[in-house]
């Protein structure tokens, strides 16, 4: 699954360990993530939908 | 933009305290079975009534290594559930195929005495091996 995690990160100047704190997750999950190595659970991609008051679409896009 | 301001302290200290009391649950377990097991072998037990509240300790240690484990799981990020569990179903599918295997090499006669202790090995070597190579994989 394709995410603009890691753009959406840099615009507001967040590191890894920062995201990963307020989402409650390890920063090894934000990499993973960011790497598309790994897909967040639903309750994971709301919660950073609610983080960057955007819709889970927006963030995280299907490959097909 | 915005810098973010958020109290980590909350989710690593609930992280290391569910990590610690598995390693406690474990580390009971393991005593408790270890004792159960040498003294039934070197007769330290003088009455029957005593290898029964061994085994009923052994058993009761080991359902709450169970217990710790699952919400041990609940409490783990999604990442680190996706590996432990990975290595879980590759740990049990040795463990089946390991134990089929085992079982039919002691009916043909290839093993003479056969150890329990065996497949628990290398269930955990299974286990370990996956749950490694699941972190490097997600580094």
């Amino acid at each position: 699954m394709k995410n603009r995690l890691k753009v959406l990160r840099a615009e507001r100047d967040w590191t890894q360990a920062d995201l990963a704190a307020v989402l409650e997750v390890s920063r090894q999950t934000i990499n993973a993530i960011e790497k598309e190595k790994f897909d967040p659970s639903l309750p994971l991609a709301f919660r950073t939908a609610r983080l960057f008051e955007l819709s889970i679409e927006e963030i995280f896009q299907d490959e097909v | 933009m915005n810098k973010l301001t958020v109290d980590t302290k909350g989710w690593e200290k609930r992280t290391v305290k569910i990590n610690l009391r598995l390693i406690m649950w474990i580390l009971v377990f393991t005593v408790v079975f270890v004792v159960a097991d040498k003294a039934e072998l070197y007769n330290w037990f003088a009455y029957e009534w005593m290898t029964i509240t061994a085994i009923v300790v052994t058993v009761g240690s080991g359902i709450a290594v169970i217990v710790a484990y699952i919400r041990y799981l609940k409490e783990v990020d999604d990442l680190q559930r996706k590996i432990i569990v990975d290595a879980s179903a590759l740990s049990l599918g040795v463990g089946i195929l390991g134990g089929c295997v085992y079982s039919l090499l002691v009916t043909t006669g290839y093993i003479i005495e056969e150890e329990v202790s065996d497949l628990i090995l290398l269930m955990c070597a299974t286990y370990v091996g996956a749950t490694i190579f699941g972190q490097v994989r997600y580094r």
